[in-house]
């Protein structure tokens, strides 16, 4: 006993380092699984304050472009409405997509996992699993969240896979990302027999809670088959910029809890 | 004594907070961010206790990680290079009676150079590797070392031209 004693006073150093070593690994193999990244994020009310007094700084040099944006936005809304001939005043049905603004606090674009913090929190009924979007398209999914913090998962990150379709014709896969370039992204199992050309825009699909159909994501730059010739594999650049986004919306689908307790009982039967 | 133990703790403070306020929102080309927490683990004295340098540039990374969403990178990192760091002085240094501070002095600046670019290298390995955590990245974990070692070695060779021009005595 004395002599183990002995050995790790004698090594502790080396011990030490191992052990250091390891958790490290440890929490770095758990922030590379999805939803498992729980204890160290920009969410907590430290990173997250000191995040929001930077950007308030940061972002009076952009309120010029900002403005012009929302400005942008505006118009384009207001079209849409006239076109439905609806008194903008008098809507009152309960829509199936509630949005919150937020602003991004925090932002990364280079990594292979790239993550954004957002300063709407539980506070403003934020919560884990919704879609985040700007006027130009999508953005992330909300993971993790605090009382007035969330963190988003970019789509420019290894876990991230959306659901996504050709504007013209229904054909949907999944919208990856293989950590090369940040404005251009994968989108995979589309069918060969889809009638594809570049320039093609690409929507979200709608076959999740997440995402309504129809957000804008990005043009087709080129494609080609894969191995076995059934699918394409197809190179997309986002109409969103996702080295600058300053402002976004967070959606809630207000049917999101009925439409999985729909599906849990399927997949129970199952 | 006392004294230093707060000088130290404040630039762990303030060199966390550069680090994520500032140096890394600076994205040259896309990829390179100048590491300058690095400072404190060049600057922290040898003959502190080991397991207290240890603990310290491990806390260092991990402060880093909780504003990047890296995990343990930093931590891993930071680790990696205190713990190396007496190994690249014994091996730049040598003939020297025994293991010394890191300063500029105008008769030997190979050998700090030698021993800085070193602790970098080991650094940024570490930390790239355990960000993608994909060996099939490894030509962009390569070209983002060796790029950001060369800017975070300037920025280092700086800091310490500006606040180690001499020997000091803890």
């Amino acid at each position: 006993m004395q002599q183990i004693f002995d050995f790790l006073i004698r090594r502790r150093n080396p011990l030490l380092f191992l052990l250091l070593i390891l958790i490290s690994y440890a929490m770095t193999v758990q922030s590379h699984s999805y939803h498992r990244s729980k204890f160290i994020n920009s969410a907590s009310r430290i990173t997250g304050g000191l995040f929001e007094y930077q950007t308030d700084i940061a972002n009076y040099f952009k309120l010029k472009t900002y403005n012009q944006r929302l400005l942008e936005e505006n118009s384009k809304l207001k079209t849409l409405l006239s076109q439905f001939e609806i008194d903008s005043s008098s809507i009152s049905f309960k829509a199936p997509y509630n949005y919150t603004a937020a602003s991004v606090i925090n932002s990364t674009y280079h990594k292979s996992n790239n993550y954004l913090t957002i300063d709407a929190g539980i506070n403003d009924s934020i919560k884990p699993d919704m879609g985040v979007i700007t006027d130009k398209g999508i953005v992330g999914i909300v993971e993790n969240i605090s009382d007035n913090y969330a963190t988003v998962l970019s789509i420019l990150n290894n876990r991230s896979s959306i659901n996504a379709q050709l504007k013209k014709t229904n054909h949907f896969g999944s919208l990856k990302w293989n950590g090369k370039k940040p404005n251009i992204m994968q989108l995979q199992d589309i069918p060969r027999f889809a009638p594809i050309a570049i320039n093609d825009t690409i929507v979200t699909g709608g076959r999740s809670t997440i995402f309504p159909k129809g957000i804008p994501v990005g043009k087709i730059l080129n494609f080609n088959l894969d191995e076995n010739a059934n699918f394409y594999e197809i190179d997309v650049v986002l109409f969103n910029d996702m080295t600058d986004v300053g402002f976004v919306q967070v959606i809630k689908n207000e049917n999101a809890v009925e439409i999985k307790q729909l599906e849990s009982i399927h997949s129970n039967e199952k | 004594m006392r004294n230093s133990i707060f000088a130290y703790c404040f630039q762990f403070i303030i060199l966390i907070l550069f680090q994520v306020l500032v140096a890394n929102r600076i994205l040259l080309w896309g990829m390179i961010t100048p590491y300058v927490a690095l400072y404190f683990i060049v600057s922290l004295p040898v003959a502190i206790e080991k397991w207290i340098q240890l603990l310290a540039c491990f806390f260092l990374g991990l402060c880093i990680d909780f504003f990047e969403n890296s995990g343990g990178a930093n931590a891993a990192a930071c680790v990696v290079a205190i713990y190396l760091k007496p190994f690249f002085i014994r091996l730049f240094y040598q003939g020297e009676e025994s293991l010394r501070d890191l300063y500029l002095s105008k008769e030997r600046p190979l050998q700090l150079f030698g021993v800085l670019l070193a602790i970098i290298l080991c650094h940024h390995i570490v930390l790239y590797t355990f960000e993608f955590f994909d060996i099939s990245f490894w030509k962009i974990i390569i070209k983002y070392t060796l790029w950001n070692t060369v800017f975070t070695f300037i920025i280092l060779l700086l800091c310490i031209a500006i606040f180690r021009n001499k020997p000091r005595y803890v």
